[in-house]
Protein backbone atom coordinates (compact mmCIF):
# COMPACT_ATOMS: atom_id res chain seq x y z
CA UNK A 1 0.00 0.00 0.00
CA UNK A 2 3.01 2.30 0.35
CA UNK A 3 5.17 3.66 -2.39
CA UNK A 4 8.72 4.83 -1.63
CA UNK A 5 8.57 7.41 -4.41
CA UNK A 6 5.81 9.23 -2.60
CA UNK A 7 5.97 11.73 0.19
CA UNK A 8 6.20 9.82 3.57
CA UNK A 9 3.71 12.20 5.14
CA UNK A 10 1.31 11.54 2.29
CA UNK A 11 1.85 7.83 2.71
CA UNK A 12 1.15 8.15 6.40
CA UNK A 13 -2.04 10.02 5.68
CA UNK A 14 -3.27 7.60 3.04
CA UNK A 15 -2.38 4.58 5.15
CA UNK A 16 -4.52 6.02 7.86
CA UNK A 17 -7.64 5.55 5.77
CA UNK A 18 -8.42 2.09 7.07
CA UNK A 19 -11.61 0.32 6.05
CA UNK A 20 -14.00 -1.18 8.59
CA UNK A 21 -14.80 -4.85 8.01
CA UNK A 22 -17.89 -5.97 6.15
CA UNK A 23 -20.86 -6.85 8.31
CA UNK A 24 -20.77 -10.55 9.30
CA UNK A 25 -23.98 -11.48 7.53
CA UNK A 26 -23.03 -9.77 4.30
CA UNK A 27 -22.43 -12.99 2.38
CA UNK A 28 -25.71 -14.49 3.58
CA UNK A 29 -27.63 -11.41 2.54
CA UNK A 30 -26.08 -11.33 -0.91
CA UNK A 31 -26.59 -15.04 -1.51
CA UNK A 32 -30.19 -14.76 -0.36
CA UNK A 33 -30.77 -11.78 -2.64
CA UNK A 34 -29.20 -13.59 -5.57
CA UNK A 35 -31.08 -16.84 -5.16
CA UNK A 36 -34.43 -15.14 -4.59
CA UNK A 37 -33.96 -12.76 -7.48
CA UNK A 38 -36.25 -13.56 -10.42
CA UNK A 39 -34.51 -15.03 -13.39
CA UNK A 40 -33.85 -12.46 -16.11
CA UNK A 41 -36.00 -12.95 -19.17
CA UNK A 42 -34.25 -14.56 -22.09
CA UNK A 43 -33.26 -12.09 -24.75
CA UNK A 44 -35.92 -12.02 -27.42
CA UNK A 45 -34.88 -13.54 -30.71
CA UNK A 46 -35.48 -11.17 -33.55
CA UNK A 47 -37.50 -12.65 -36.39
CA UNK A 48 -34.81 -11.91 -38.94
CA UNK A 49 -31.80 -13.13 -37.05
CA UNK A 50 -29.82 -16.29 -37.43
CA UNK A 51 -31.04 -18.98 -39.77
CA UNK A 52 -34.10 -17.06 -40.96
CA UNK A 53 -32.01 -14.09 -42.03
CA UNK A 54 -29.65 -16.37 -43.93
CA UNK A 55 -32.62 -18.08 -45.60
CA UNK A 56 -34.10 -14.73 -46.72
CA UNK A 57 -30.73 -13.56 -48.01
CA UNK A 58 -30.30 -16.81 -49.90
CA UNK A 59 -33.73 -16.41 -51.48
CA UNK A 60 -32.87 -12.95 -52.69
CA UNK A 61 -29.57 -14.06 -54.16
CA UNK A 62 -31.24 -16.92 -56.02
CA UNK A 63 -34.01 -14.67 -57.38
CA UNK A 64 -31.42 -12.10 -58.49
CA UNK A 65 -29.27 -14.67 -60.27
CA UNK A 66 -32.26 -16.22 -62.05
CA UNK A 67 -33.55 -12.80 -63.14
CA UNK A 68 -30.13 -11.78 -64.44
CA UNK A 69 -29.78 -15.06 -66.31
CA UNK A 70 -33.18 -14.71 -67.96
CA UNK A 71 -32.49 -11.12 -68.96
CA UNK A 72 -29.11 -11.90 -70.49
CA UNK A 73 -30.44 -14.97 -72.29
CA UNK A 74 -33.30 -12.93 -73.71
CA UNK A 75 -30.91 -10.20 -74.82
CA UNK A 76 -28.64 -12.72 -76.52
CA UNK A 77 -31.56 -14.41 -78.26
CA UNK A 78 -32.88 -11.11 -79.64
CA UNK A 79 -29.38 -10.22 -80.90
CA UNK A 80 -29.16 -7.09 -78.80
CA UNK A 81 -25.43 -7.71 -78.52
CA UNK A 82 -25.07 -7.56 -82.29
CA UNK A 83 -23.77 -10.35 -84.43
CA UNK A 84 -22.75 -12.47 -81.47
CA UNK A 85 -26.30 -13.70 -81.17
CA UNK A 86 -26.38 -17.32 -80.09
CA UNK A 87 -29.03 -19.95 -80.37
CA UNK A 88 -30.44 -20.28 -76.89
CA UNK A 89 -32.18 -23.63 -76.45
CA UNK A 90 -35.39 -22.64 -74.66
CA UNK A 91 -35.44 -18.86 -74.61
CA UNK A 92 -34.63 -18.46 -78.31
CA UNK A 93 -37.70 -20.22 -79.75
CA UNK A 94 -39.92 -18.54 -77.19
CA UNK A 95 -38.71 -15.07 -78.13
CA UNK A 96 -38.68 -15.85 -81.85
CA UNK A 97 -42.45 -16.32 -81.72
CA UNK A 98 -42.85 -12.75 -80.52
CA UNK A 99 -39.89 -10.87 -82.00
CA UNK A 100 -38.33 -11.98 -85.30
CA UNK A 101 -34.55 -12.20 -85.42
CA UNK A 102 -32.54 -9.24 -86.60
CA UNK A 103 -31.53 -10.76 -89.96
CA UNK A 104 -35.14 -11.79 -90.55
CA UNK A 105 -36.27 -8.21 -89.92
CA UNK A 106 -33.64 -6.94 -92.35
CA UNK A 107 -34.68 -9.48 -94.94
CA UNK A 108 -38.32 -8.51 -94.53
CA UNK A 109 -37.48 -4.85 -95.01
CA UNK A 110 -35.39 -5.60 -98.08
CA UNK A 111 -38.11 -7.77 -99.58
CA UNK A 112 -40.73 -5.07 -99.14
CA UNK A 113 -41.34 -3.57 -102.64
CA UNK A 114 -40.88 0.15 -102.85
CA UNK A 115 -43.63 2.03 -104.69
CA UNK A 116 -42.52 3.24 -108.06
CA UNK A 117 -44.17 6.45 -109.23
CA UNK A 118 -43.63 5.72 -112.91
CA UNK A 119 -45.57 2.48 -112.75
CA UNK A 120 -48.49 4.07 -110.95
CA UNK A 121 -49.05 6.59 -113.70
CA UNK A 122 -48.52 4.06 -116.48
CA UNK A 123 -51.20 3.10 -118.92
CA UNK A 124 -51.86 -0.22 -117.11
CA UNK A 125 -52.37 1.30 -113.68
CA UNK A 126 -55.63 0.68 -111.93
CA UNK A 127 -58.18 3.29 -110.90
CA UNK A 128 -56.76 3.80 -107.43
CA UNK A 129 -53.42 4.81 -108.88
CA UNK A 130 -55.07 7.34 -111.15
CA UNK A 131 -55.92 9.58 -108.17
CA UNK A 132 -53.70 12.66 -108.34
CA UNK A 133 -51.22 13.04 -105.42
CA UNK A 134 -51.95 15.81 -102.94
CA UNK A 135 -49.91 18.95 -103.54
CA UNK A 136 -47.12 19.59 -101.03
CA UNK A 137 -47.99 21.92 -98.18
CA UNK A 138 -45.06 24.25 -98.93
CA UNK A 139 -44.19 24.86 -102.54
CA UNK A 140 -40.50 24.85 -103.55
CA UNK A 141 -40.89 28.38 -104.85
CA UNK A 142 -42.02 29.58 -101.46
CA UNK A 143 -39.09 27.81 -99.84
CA UNK A 144 -36.76 29.55 -102.24
CA UNK A 145 -38.25 32.93 -101.40
CA UNK A 146 -37.92 32.32 -97.72
CA UNK A 147 -34.32 31.31 -98.13
CA UNK A 148 -33.66 34.52 -100.02
CA UNK A 149 -35.23 36.52 -97.22
CA UNK A 150 -33.07 34.74 -94.70
CA UNK A 151 -30.01 35.63 -96.75
CA UNK A 152 -31.15 39.22 -96.72
CA UNK A 153 -31.39 39.21 -92.93
CA UNK A 154 -27.96 37.66 -92.58
CA UNK A 155 -26.50 40.19 -94.95
CA UNK A 156 -28.14 43.00 -92.98
CA UNK A 157 -26.66 41.68 -89.76
CA UNK A 158 -23.17 41.40 -91.20
CA UNK A 159 -23.39 44.90 -92.62
CA UNK A 160 -24.55 46.15 -89.21
CA UNK A 161 -21.64 44.52 -87.49
CA UNK A 162 -19.20 46.10 -89.89
CA UNK A 163 -20.88 49.46 -89.45
CA UNK A 164 -20.79 49.17 -85.65
CA UNK A 165 -17.13 48.35 -85.72
CA UNK A 166 -16.39 51.28 -88.00
CA UNK A 167 -18.45 53.56 -85.73
CA UNK A 168 -16.57 52.42 -82.67
CA UNK A 169 -13.26 53.06 -84.32
CA UNK A 170 -14.44 56.45 -85.46
CA UNK A 171 -15.62 57.30 -81.94
CA UNK A 172 -12.24 56.34 -80.60
CA UNK A 173 -10.55 58.51 -83.18
CA UNK A 174 -8.94 55.60 -85.01
CA UNK A 175 -8.64 55.42 -88.80
CA UNK A 176 -11.02 53.04 -90.60
CA UNK A 177 -9.66 49.53 -90.79
CA UNK A 178 -10.05 47.14 -93.67
CA UNK A 179 -11.91 43.93 -92.89
CA UNK A 180 -9.63 41.26 -91.55
CA UNK A 181 -9.44 38.34 -93.88
CA UNK A 182 -9.41 35.74 -91.14
CA UNK A 183 -12.47 37.18 -89.41
CA UNK A 184 -14.42 37.49 -92.63
CA UNK A 185 -13.48 33.96 -93.57
CA UNK A 186 -14.60 32.65 -90.20
CA UNK A 187 -17.95 34.41 -90.44
CA UNK A 188 -18.56 33.27 -93.98
CA UNK A 189 -17.56 29.72 -93.21
CA UNK A 190 -20.48 29.43 -90.84
CA UNK A 191 -22.89 30.28 -93.66
CA UNK A 192 -23.97 27.40 -95.91
CA UNK A 193 -21.96 27.40 -99.14
CA UNK A 194 -25.08 27.67 -101.23
CA UNK A 195 -25.94 31.03 -99.65
CA UNK A 196 -22.45 32.39 -99.27
CA UNK A 197 -21.99 34.16 -102.60
CA UNK A 198 -25.44 35.72 -102.48
CA UNK A 199 -24.90 36.99 -98.93
CA UNK A 200 -21.53 38.50 -99.78
CA UNK A 201 -23.06 40.24 -102.75
CA UNK A 202 -25.91 41.57 -100.65
CA UNK A 203 -23.60 42.83 -97.91
CA UNK A 204 -21.64 44.70 -100.47
CA UNK A 205 -24.75 46.31 -101.86
CA UNK A 206 -26.04 47.34 -98.45
CA UNK A 207 -22.77 48.93 -97.51
CA UNK A 208 -22.62 50.76 -100.76
CA UNK A 209 -26.11 52.09 -100.22
CA UNK A 210 -25.32 53.23 -96.71
CA UNK A 211 -22.13 54.91 -97.68
CA UNK A 212 -23.86 56.62 -100.57
CA UNK A 213 -26.54 57.96 -98.28
CA UNK A 214 -24.38 58.80 -95.23
CA UNK A 215 -21.15 60.01 -96.73
CA UNK A 216 -22.05 60.62 -100.32
CA UNK A 217 -19.22 58.49 -101.52
CA UNK A 218 -18.82 54.84 -102.27
CA UNK A 219 -16.03 52.76 -100.95
CA UNK A 220 -16.28 49.11 -101.77
CA UNK A 221 -12.69 48.22 -101.25
CA UNK A 222 -12.83 46.86 -97.68
CA UNK A 223 -14.99 43.79 -98.28
CA UNK A 224 -13.31 42.75 -101.49
CA UNK A 225 -10.28 40.98 -100.00
CA UNK A 226 -12.43 38.83 -97.71
CA UNK A 227 -14.72 37.90 -100.51
CA UNK A 228 -11.80 37.05 -102.70
CA UNK A 229 -10.25 34.99 -99.94
CA UNK A 230 -13.40 33.00 -99.34
CA UNK A 231 -14.02 32.44 -102.98
CA UNK A 232 -10.40 31.40 -103.41
CA UNK A 233 -10.80 28.92 -100.55
CA UNK A 234 -14.01 27.37 -101.78
CA UNK A 235 -13.55 27.81 -105.48
CA UNK A 236 -16.69 29.82 -106.04
CA UNK A 237 -17.11 33.13 -107.82
CA UNK A 238 -17.59 35.73 -105.09
CA UNK A 239 -20.08 38.04 -106.59
CA UNK A 240 -22.07 35.60 -108.66
CA UNK A 241 -25.39 34.47 -107.27
CA UNK A 242 -25.60 30.83 -106.35
CA UNK A 243 -27.15 28.37 -108.77
CA UNK A 244 -29.82 27.62 -106.21
CA UNK A 245 -30.85 31.25 -106.11
CA UNK A 246 -30.96 31.35 -109.85
CA UNK A 247 -33.08 28.25 -109.99
CA UNK A 248 -35.53 29.53 -107.37
CA UNK A 249 -35.76 32.89 -109.05
CA UNK A 250 -36.38 31.32 -112.38
CA UNK A 251 -38.79 28.77 -110.94
CA UNK A 252 -40.98 31.38 -109.17
CA UNK A 253 -44.07 32.09 -111.17
CA UNK A 254 -44.98 35.73 -111.75
CA UNK A 255 -48.18 35.34 -109.77
CA UNK A 256 -46.40 34.00 -106.68
CA UNK A 257 -43.65 36.56 -107.01
CA UNK A 258 -46.30 39.24 -107.08
CA UNK A 259 -47.82 37.78 -103.89
CA UNK A 260 -44.59 37.48 -101.97
CA UNK A 261 -42.88 40.66 -103.15
CA UNK A 262 -44.97 43.16 -101.11
CA UNK A 263 -44.66 41.03 -98.00
CA UNK A 264 -40.92 40.82 -98.41
CA UNK A 265 -40.60 44.52 -99.11
CA UNK A 266 -42.63 45.30 -96.00
CA UNK A 267 -40.47 43.07 -93.83
CA UNK A 268 -37.30 44.59 -95.19
CA UNK A 269 -38.65 48.06 -94.63
CA UNK A 270 -39.44 47.23 -91.01
CA UNK A 271 -36.07 45.67 -90.49
CA UNK A 272 -34.26 48.66 -91.89
CA UNK A 273 -36.37 51.04 -89.81
CA UNK A 274 -35.45 49.02 -86.75
CA UNK A 275 -31.76 49.09 -87.61
CA UNK A 276 -31.94 52.82 -88.21
CA UNK A 277 -33.60 53.32 -84.85
CA UNK A 278 -30.91 51.26 -83.15
CA UNK A 279 -28.20 53.23 -84.90
CA UNK A 280 -29.73 56.51 -83.75
CA UNK A 281 -29.93 55.25 -80.21
CA UNK A 282 -26.30 54.25 -80.29
CA UNK A 283 -25.31 57.66 -81.57
CA UNK A 284 -27.36 59.38 -78.88
CA UNK A 285 -25.73 57.20 -76.24
CA UNK A 286 -22.30 57.98 -77.60
CA UNK A 287 -23.04 61.70 -77.60
CA UNK A 288 -24.26 61.47 -74.05
CA UNK A 289 -21.08 59.65 -73.04
CA UNK A 290 -18.92 62.24 -74.77
CA UNK A 291 -20.75 65.06 -72.99
CA UNK B 1 -14.22 -23.16 -12.41
CA UNK B 2 -16.05 -21.27 -9.69
CA UNK B 3 -17.68 -19.07 -12.30
CA UNK B 4 -18.93 -22.11 -14.16
CA UNK B 5 -20.59 -23.32 -11.01
CA UNK B 6 -22.02 -19.87 -10.35
CA UNK B 7 -23.38 -19.90 -13.90
CA UNK B 8 -25.10 -23.16 -12.96
CA UNK B 9 -26.64 -21.27 -10.03
CA UNK B 10 -24.57 -22.94 -7.33
CA UNK B 11 -25.09 -20.87 -4.16
CA UNK B 12 -22.06 -22.34 -2.40
CA UNK B 13 -19.77 -21.36 -5.21
CA UNK B 14 -21.26 -17.89 -5.14
CA UNK B 15 -20.67 -17.66 -1.43
CA UNK B 16 -17.05 -18.63 -1.98
CA UNK B 17 -16.70 -15.88 -4.57
CA UNK B 18 -18.23 -13.37 -2.16
CA UNK B 19 -15.82 -14.28 0.59
CA UNK B 20 -12.89 -14.02 -1.81
CA UNK B 21 -13.76 -10.81 -3.63
CA UNK B 22 -16.52 -8.83 -1.91
CA UNK B 23 -13.99 -7.19 0.44
CA UNK B 24 -12.29 -5.56 -2.55
CA UNK B 25 -15.55 -4.03 -3.81
CA UNK B 26 -16.38 -2.93 -0.30
CA UNK B 27 -12.99 -1.24 0.18
CA UNK B 28 -13.33 0.64 -3.07
CA UNK B 29 -16.85 1.69 -2.13
CA UNK B 30 -15.87 2.84 1.32
CA UNK B 31 -12.89 4.87 0.18
CA UNK B 32 -14.71 6.37 -2.75
CA UNK B 33 -17.98 7.15 -0.99
CA UNK B 34 -16.89 7.53 2.63
CA UNK B 35 -20.00 5.81 3.91
CA UNK B 36 -20.15 2.28 5.31
CA UNK B 37 -23.75 1.61 4.30
CA UNK B 38 -23.25 2.81 0.76
CA UNK B 39 -20.02 0.84 0.54
CA UNK B 40 -21.87 -2.34 1.45
CA UNK B 41 -24.55 -1.48 -1.09
CA UNK B 42 -21.90 -1.10 -3.75
CA UNK B 43 -20.32 -4.42 -2.80
CA UNK B 44 -23.68 -6.17 -2.83
CA UNK B 45 -24.66 -4.68 -6.16
CA UNK B 46 -21.34 -5.68 -7.71
CA UNK B 47 -21.68 -9.26 -6.49
CA UNK B 48 -25.24 -9.49 -7.78
CA UNK B 49 -24.09 -8.27 -11.18
CA UNK B 50 -21.51 -11.02 -11.11
CA UNK B 51 -24.27 -13.53 -10.36
CA UNK B 52 -26.34 -12.24 -13.29
CA UNK B 53 -23.47 -12.13 -15.74
CA UNK B 54 -22.05 -15.51 -14.78
CA UNK B 55 -23.75 -17.19 -17.73
CA UNK B 56 -21.92 -14.94 -20.19
CA UNK B 57 -18.59 -15.23 -18.42
CA UNK B 58 -15.67 -16.11 -20.69
CA UNK B 59 -12.61 -17.67 -19.10
CA UNK B 60 -9.17 -16.37 -19.98
CA UNK B 61 -9.91 -12.71 -19.29
CA UNK B 62 -8.50 -10.46 -16.63
CA UNK B 63 -10.23 -12.39 -13.86
CA UNK B 64 -13.00 -11.86 -11.38
CA UNK B 65 -10.97 -9.41 -9.24
CA UNK B 66 -10.30 -7.03 -12.14
CA UNK B 67 -13.91 -7.29 -13.26
CA UNK B 68 -15.13 -6.42 -9.77
CA UNK B 69 -12.69 -3.49 -9.58
CA UNK B 70 -14.21 -2.08 -12.74
CA UNK B 71 -17.81 -2.67 -11.71
CA UNK B 72 -17.34 -1.30 -8.18
CA UNK B 73 -15.51 1.81 -9.43
CA UNK B 74 -18.19 2.56 -11.97
CA UNK B 75 -20.95 2.01 -9.41
CA UNK B 76 -19.20 4.45 -7.07
CA UNK B 77 -18.76 7.05 -9.81
CA UNK B 78 -22.46 6.69 -10.65
CA UNK B 79 -23.46 7.19 -7.05
CA UNK B 80 -21.18 10.21 -6.70
CA UNK B 81 -22.67 11.70 -9.84
CA UNK B 82 -26.19 11.13 -8.56
CA UNK B 83 -25.28 12.44 -5.13
CA UNK B 84 -23.93 15.66 -6.65
CA UNK B 85 -27.31 16.36 -8.26
CA UNK B 86 -29.54 15.16 -5.45
CA UNK B 87 -27.78 16.28 -2.26
CA UNK B 88 -25.37 18.92 -1.06
CA UNK B 89 -24.38 17.13 2.12
CA UNK B 90 -20.82 17.32 3.32
CA UNK B 91 -18.72 14.28 3.93
CA UNK B 92 -20.32 12.47 6.86
CA UNK B 93 -18.46 12.91 10.06
CA UNK B 94 -17.17 9.74 11.53
CA UNK B 95 -18.66 9.04 14.89
CA UNK B 96 -16.17 7.98 17.45
CA UNK B 97 -17.45 4.65 18.71
CA UNK B 98 -14.27 3.38 20.23
CA UNK B 99 -12.91 3.58 23.76
CA UNK B 100 -11.03 6.79 24.48
CA UNK B 101 -7.56 5.38 24.20
CA UNK B 102 -4.86 7.76 22.96
CA UNK B 103 -3.70 5.48 20.16
CA UNK B 104 -7.22 4.95 19.02
CA UNK B 105 -7.82 8.70 19.12
CA UNK B 106 -4.74 9.33 17.04
CA UNK B 107 -5.76 6.65 14.56
CA UNK B 108 -9.26 8.09 14.31
CA UNK B 109 -7.91 11.58 13.84
CA UNK B 110 -5.61 10.39 11.10
CA UNK B 111 -8.42 8.45 9.44
CA UNK B 112 -10.69 11.48 9.53
CA UNK B 113 -7.98 13.64 8.00
CA UNK B 114 -7.30 11.04 5.34
CA UNK B 115 -10.98 10.69 4.66
CA UNK B 116 -11.40 14.45 4.34
CA UNK B 117 -8.37 14.70 2.05
CA UNK B 118 -9.52 11.84 -0.18
CA UNK B 119 -13.12 12.97 -0.24
CA UNK B 120 -12.03 16.48 -1.20
CA UNK B 121 -10.60 15.15 -4.44
CA UNK B 122 -12.68 15.21 -7.60
CA UNK B 123 -14.35 11.87 -8.32
CA UNK B 124 -11.99 10.55 -10.96
CA UNK B 125 -8.87 11.69 -9.11
CA UNK B 126 -10.22 9.90 -6.05
CA UNK B 127 -10.80 6.77 -8.08
CA UNK B 128 -7.25 6.98 -9.44
CA UNK B 129 -5.80 7.16 -5.92
CA UNK B 130 -8.04 4.37 -4.58
CA UNK B 131 -7.23 2.02 -7.43
CA UNK B 132 -3.50 2.57 -7.65
CA UNK B 133 -2.63 3.17 -4.00
CA UNK B 134 -5.07 1.01 -2.08
CA UNK B 135 -5.94 -1.72 -4.60
CA UNK B 136 -2.45 -1.99 -6.12
CA UNK B 137 -3.73 -1.72 -9.65
CA UNK B 138 -1.16 -0.89 -12.29
CA UNK B 139 -1.55 2.43 -14.03
CA UNK B 140 -2.56 0.61 -17.20
CA UNK B 141 -5.25 -1.46 -15.47
CA UNK B 142 -6.60 1.60 -13.63
CA UNK B 143 -6.63 3.57 -16.88
CA UNK B 144 -8.64 0.79 -18.49
CA UNK B 145 -11.10 0.74 -15.62
CA UNK B 146 -11.65 4.49 -15.92
CA UNK B 147 -11.77 4.40 -19.70
CA UNK B 148 -8.72 6.61 -20.18
CA UNK B 149 -5.51 6.24 -22.11
CA UNK B 150 -2.37 5.80 -20.06
CA UNK B 151 -1.09 9.35 -20.55
CA UNK B 152 -4.37 10.89 -19.47
CA UNK B 153 -4.50 8.59 -16.47
CA UNK B 154 -0.95 9.46 -15.38
CA UNK B 155 -1.80 13.13 -15.65
CA UNK B 156 -4.92 12.53 -13.56
CA UNK B 157 -2.93 10.65 -10.94
CA UNK B 158 -0.31 13.39 -10.78
CA UNK B 159 -2.95 16.02 -10.21
CA UNK B 160 -4.54 13.88 -7.49
CA UNK B 161 -1.22 13.54 -5.66
CA UNK B 162 -0.53 17.25 -5.94
CA UNK B 163 -3.95 18.05 -4.52
CA UNK B 164 -3.40 15.65 -1.64
CA UNK B 165 0.01 17.14 -0.88
CA UNK B 166 -1.42 20.62 -0.92
CA UNK B 167 -3.85 19.65 1.86
CA UNK B 168 -1.22 18.13 4.11
CA UNK B 169 -0.42 21.26 6.13
CA UNK B 170 -2.11 20.29 9.44
CA UNK B 171 -0.94 16.68 9.12
CA UNK B 172 2.68 17.82 8.83
CA UNK B 173 2.16 20.16 11.76
CA UNK B 174 0.69 17.30 13.79
CA UNK B 175 3.63 15.09 12.96
CA UNK B 176 6.04 17.88 13.80
CA UNK B 177 4.25 18.42 17.14
CA UNK B 178 4.31 14.72 17.89
CA UNK B 179 8.00 14.51 17.13
CA UNK B 180 8.76 17.53 19.33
Amino acid sequence: MSDPRRDPTLNELLDGLTVPPLSPDFADRVVAAATHRPQPLPTPVLSRSGKRARWIRGHRVVIGVVALGLMSAGAAATAIFGDVAQTIPVIGPLIARVVPAKHERKAALAAKPKPKPDESVGPGADEAASIAPAPPLVSPERVGMRREMRREFVAERIADRLQQRADRREALGLPPRPVRRAEARAVLRRIPPADRAAIVQRVREIRQERRATALGQADTADLAPATDAVSATHGEPAGAPSPETQSTDSAATPREAAEIQPERAEQLRRLRALRELQRKRRELRRQRLQQ
Amino acid sequence: MLMARVAARDADAFRALIEAHAGKAHRIGWRMLGDAVEAEDVAQEAMLKLWEQAGKWQAGGAGVGAWLNRVATNLCLDRLRRRRFSSDQDVPERVDETPLADAQMDADWMRDRAMLAVQALPDRQRAAIVLTYYEDCSNLAAAEILGLNIKAFESLLLRARQALKAGLGDVRAAFAGGAA
